[in-house]
Formats: structure tokens, C-alpha cells, sequence
């Protein structure tokens, strides 16, 4: 082999041992993400999507929720909800960015909780979150469930008021799906 | 003469309106009714919220619309189909007639109610009032002029609420006093039912006077009145004093677990004329398994304790299916029945298909069909009667 032929093989090595740290977190199965927010009179509204997905940069995991899907269970309420306050032409997704050592992996078999900080995104705006999680590990399947109480109208949200019915501006936020890493 | 008295009751019970409840709506997760309705927990006057969603959710649509097709409510929804009132005045009106009809027997045309609401909020205090016109008798809910029994009126000035109250904690908790209907078991629609009668909490006819604190909270909603009588029935020995309460859980989404209570005193009894002790304590469940299927539930146990007589038991209850076919089209079929421990060979039994069509704003047809055996004391036999119930219904 030339020196030439030596440097090569070396750097596609070196890059396919790169790309495969790089291959990091990919969520499997189903997944779901939700809100819950209150107001006068006992009044909830609670929204949910399916439309989770996981993104990971070998620094930080990121959980992107698809907002245009969010559905309450009132028709006209998800569409004051999505084009007035959220305008999710605008702004599709909500993130939570969290650094991996933040979290403690359980190992094969077991479970972890506990409450970490990340930065949420929604509307344009960022802002440091305190979070709960649960971790499950199943033969190296994690099973993630989280949730953040979030102030909207720190994300530049205006507060729904409908009919003389305020919703209240902090709500909480829940995340559960399935990742793999590798 | 008790035939005719009998023919009466049943007359006065079935044309009496009800105050629209809908406890179905638990199929949209909504609990709580003080949302959408005045009363804290829940029937009668809508609150602005409430006609808007009853637009949005009650109304027939041909074919659901979609979160991007979905319009603002209807300008209609508004007092008398177009008046904007100012925030602190909330007028509605509730017009109700129709037409029964007794398989074998003559129809008779209903006059069901006439009622006019009227709410003034402001700030945290809520005064409520309603007034209207009833034809023939309708009994407890009329002030003037007093009459019934055997001797029916032709026209009497009607007021089923009338109240004042308070609201704190985000309006999670009210507190008012005077005439408004009991906390009791499911507030639903078919208030004549055996559930409603037999416990006396006909949304219809049985308000009573009383001082009542109820709890509308994310999960848990509830309300407890201190009952004071029936001031429009005299004279006060009839008056039945106690206590009512209900309260209800939510043990998961659209899942919702309840008990009530009630216990009153009165110095005399409309039959006997002896003092009377009596008891309702029961169970209700309302559950939406799919989004176009509500199922609720309701069971009551029923104690009468008088001097002299040895305590009757009893119960009452009731399970219903309501289904919705299409949004503002809605198939209802339900079962109850009914012990009254009075000396029957066994309880009551009924069955009722019906269908409410929300065809226009404001505007609801209903047709109920009810298959009733009602056991009487014995020797008498039992009687089994099928009835036809046709309604138009006019809320403003």
C-alpha cells in the first residue's frame, strides 16, 4: 500500500468511526406529547399530538414536538389555538433541548428519575426549564416520560381569554416516548 | 277521584320542562358546568361561554368541520337570536310545548314552560333570577295562585331560582342563598325520570330555599346546601329541611366517579300527615369510552322513617347510552328503575329510547319514547303504559 493509499484508508476510518459516534439518539415507536392548562370555575383544556420526534448532536438531546397537529378536542378551540396565540405557520415546533449529562441513563434493566434543566422553545422564544423524568431501560430501549411547567406568556404567547373564559398563563407540559441510542 | 288525581301528576310532571343539562358533555371532557352554565353545577341559564359552545358543540352540523373549516360561533347564539347585551346582563328565556301521546289514549298538547332568566353579574357577585307562566299545575315551582290537587289551575306565575351569590378562588368556590335546585345525583335532561323524582331533585319542579357552597376544582367539583323548605308550598309542616350534597371525581380523562346525600325533616307528609325522615344517598358514574358515546349512571338508595310505621326502603336507578350520530343529532337509549318499599310485589321498571335534534341555533325537537311498568301497592296489579313525548324547544 502507497503512503498515499495508508492516509486514505486512515481517513475513512477515521470518518466512519466518526459518523458512528455521531449516530446517537432516534425515538422508536409511538410517541405523544400533551399540555394541561386551567382556569376560572374548574375550566381545563388539555391538548395533545402524536407528532414527537428526537433529535440528538453527541452534546444534547432534543425533543421536537410538532405543534401543527395539536388538537384539544374542540375544533374552533384548535384553531384559535394554533393561528391566534401559537400561529404555528410561523413557529411548527416546540423543543426542549437537553444536555446528556444532564440525565442519568439507567442501565439495562433499570430505571431512573429525577429533575434536570434544559431549554424549552416555542413561539421564537427560548427559556431556560426545570423538568421532571422518568427513564426506563429495556434492553437498551428507553422509555422516557417528562414534564415542565412552562409560563406561556414568557414565550410572547398572549393569554386566551374566550367568552369570559381566561385561561390561566402557566401550564405544564408532558413529553412520553421511546428512544434508542446507536 | 285517585285515578284522576293520578292522571293529574303524571300530566304535571311530564309537562314540565326541563332545565336544559347536558351531562354528556363529559364525551368533551368538560366537568366542571359552571363554565357554561350560571348555576355552579350546572342546568338552566347559559353563561356566554355556554351559548357560544352550544353553537360550536350542540348545534347540528351535516359533517363535522375540521380545525381549519371550524367558523366563530353564529351571531345568532345571542339573547333572541341578535341582541349583544352588556358584560354584567345575561337574559335568555326557555319555551317549551309539545305533545303527549298515551298508546290507546287521546294526545294531549303540552304547554311545557315559559320561563324568562335573568343573571347580573358584578365583580364576584352573581344575582339570578326566573320567572314565567305555567299552564294547568305545576305544582312546588308556583307562586301564585296557589291551587292543585284535584282542582288544577289554568295559568300560574312561575319562579323556579331565584338567588344571590358570591364566587372566590378564581371562581372555583360560590356561595349563595335562596331558591335553586339540589345538589344532587346526574342533573340530566329527562327530569322526571325515577332518579329525579323519587329523591325529589327534579331539576324542574323541586328548587328548594336553602344556603349552598359549591367547588368547581380541575378534578374534584362538588356543592352542599343546607336546605330551608319549599317557601312557595304551605303550609311549613309540609316544608322538608336537611341537608343535600353531591360531589364528583374525576378518576381519569373523561371518566367521572360521584356520591350524593340527602337527608330532610318535615313535620308532615303529603299522604299521611305524619312526620317524615327521609334518606337518598347514592352513586353516579359518567364515562365517554369513544368521543360520539356518552354513558351514564345513577343509583340511589331511598329511606322513608315515619312514627308508627315500620321504615320503607327503596332505590331508584338508571343507566343511559346517548350517542351521537351526527354532531347536534343525538340517539338516547335508557333503563331505570324504582322501589318504594310502599307494599309493591316488585319494583318499577322502565325503558326509554329518545333522539334530540339541535337542528337550528336556539332550537331543539326531541322525541321520547317510554315504556313504563309501574308496580302500585298490593292487591292492585301492576300497570305497564307506553308513551310518546314529542317536544319543541325554544332557548333564547
Amino acid at each position: 500500500m502507497t503512503l498515499q493509499g495508508s492516509l486514505r484508508a486512515v481517513l475513512t476510518a477515521s470518518l466512519v468511526l466518526a459518523a458512528t459516534a455521531f449516530a446517537g439518539w432516534t425515538k422508536t415507536g409511538d410517541g405523544v406529547a400533551s399540555f394541561k392548562g386551567v382556569g376560572p370555575a374548574g375550566f381545563k383544556i388539555e391538548g395533545k399530538t402524536k407528532s414527537v420526534d428526537v433529535k440528538d448532536d453527541g452534546k444534547a438531546i432534543t425533543v421536537v414536538v410538532g405543534l401543527k397537529d395539536l388538537e384539544t378536542g374542540i375544533d374552533l378551540r384548535d384553531k384559535h389555538m394554533r393561528e391566534k396565540y401559537i400561529d404555528v405557520e410561523k413557529y411548527p415546533e416546540a423543543t426542549l433541548v437537553v444536555p446528556l449529562d444532564q440525565v442519568k441513563w439507567p442501565e439495562d434493566g433499570k430505571s431512573s428519575e429525577g429533575e434536570a434543566k434544559g431549554t424549552f422553545g416555542l413561539h421564537g422564544k427560548t427559556k431556560e426549564v426545570s423538568f421532571k423524568y422518568k427513564i426506563s431501560n429495556t434492553g437498551g430501549t428507553y422509555a422516557i416520560d417528562g414534564e415542565a411547567p412552562v409560563n406561556f406568556k414568557e414565550f410572547d404567547i398572549n393569554v386566551p381569554s374566550y367568552m369570559g373564559i381566561t385561561v390561566k398563563p402557566d401550564i405544564t407540559v408532558f413529553a412520553k416516548f421511546n428512544a434508542k441510542k446507536g | 277521584m285517585f285515578r284522576r288525581f293520578g292522571w293529574f301528576l303524571a300530566v304535571a310532571g311530564l309537562s314540565a320542562s326541563s332545565a336544559a343539562a347536558f351531562p354528556w358533555m363529559v364525551k368533551h371532557d368538560y366537568q366542571s358546568c359552571a363554565v357554561c352554565h350560571v348555576d355552579p353545577s350546572g342546568a338552566g341559564q347559559l353563561t356566554p361561554y355556554g351559548r357560544a359552545q352550544s353553537d360550536v358543540l350542540l348545534r347540528w352540523k351535516l359533517k363535522k368541520p375540521t380545525a381549519e373549516e371550524a367558523q366563530e360561533p353564529s351571531p345568532t347564539t345571542r339573547f333572541l337570536w341578535f341582541i349583544d347585551l352588556p358584560e354584567v346582563l345575561n337574559l335568555s328565556g326557555n319555551f317549551r310545548g309539545g305533545a303527549l301521546i298515551p298508546i290507546g289514549s287521546q294526545v294531549r298538547p303540552l304547554f311545557m314552560a315559559a320561563d324568562l332568566y335573568g343573571t347580573v353579574k358584578v365583580d364576584r357577585f352573581v344575582f339570578h333570577a326566573t320567572t314565567g307562566v305555567g299552564l294547568r299545575n305545576v305544582g312546588p315551582a308556583a307562586i301564585l295562585p296557589a291551587c292543585g290537587g284535584d282542582t288544577p289551575c289554568n295559568a300560574q306565575w312561575v319562579a323556579r331560582e331565584f338567588w344571590a351569590g358570591a364566587t372566590f378562588a378564581d371562581e372555583a368556590v360560590m356561595v349563595r342563598a335562596g331558591r335553586m335546585f339540589v345538589p344532587f345525583g346526574l342533573r340530566n335532561n329527562e327530569h322526571f325520570m325515577w332518579v329525579r323524582d323519587a329523591t325529589n331533585t327534579d331539576t324542574n319542579l323541586d328548587q328548594q330555599v336553602g344556603i349552598a357552597a359549591s367547588y368547581n376544582g380541575e378534578r374534584l367539583r362538588g356543592e352542599v346546601m343546607g336546605l330551608l323548605g319549599n317557601y312557595q308550598l304551605g303550609p311549613d309542616a309540609y316544608r322538608e329541611r336537611g341537608y343535600s350534597a353531591f360531589a364528583e371525581y374525576s378518576v381519569a380523562s373523561k371518566f367521572f366517579l360521584g356520591v350524593s346525600s340527602l337527608i330532610t325533616a318535615a313535620q308532615a307528609d303529603p299522604l299521611l300527615q305524619l312526620p317524615q325522615v327521609r334518606h337518598a344517598h347514592g352513586v353516579t358514574a359518567r364515562w365517554s369510552p369513544i368521543e360520539p358515546l356518552a354513558l351514564m349512571a345513577e343509583a340511589d338508595f331511598l329511606a322513608w322513617q315515619q312514627p308508627t310505621l315500620i321504615d320503607r326502603l327503596g332505590f331508584a336507578a338508571m343507566v343511559q347510552a346517548d350517542y351521537e350520530l351526527m354532531q347536534g343529532l343525538h340517539l338516547i337509549g335508557s333503563l331505570e328503575g324504582k322501589y318504594t318499599g310502599s307494599g309493591e310485589r316488585g319494583p318499577s321498571l322502565g325503558g326509554w329510547i329518545s333522539a334530540a335534534w339541535y337542528v337550528l341555533p336556539h332550537v331543539e325537537v326531541r322525541l321520547d319514547g317510554i315504556l313504563r311498568r309501574n308496580a302500585r301497592p298490593l292487591p292492585d296489579p301492576a300497570t305497564t303504559s307506553f308513551t310518546l313525548l314529542a317536544q319543541l324547544h325554544f332557548f333564547l
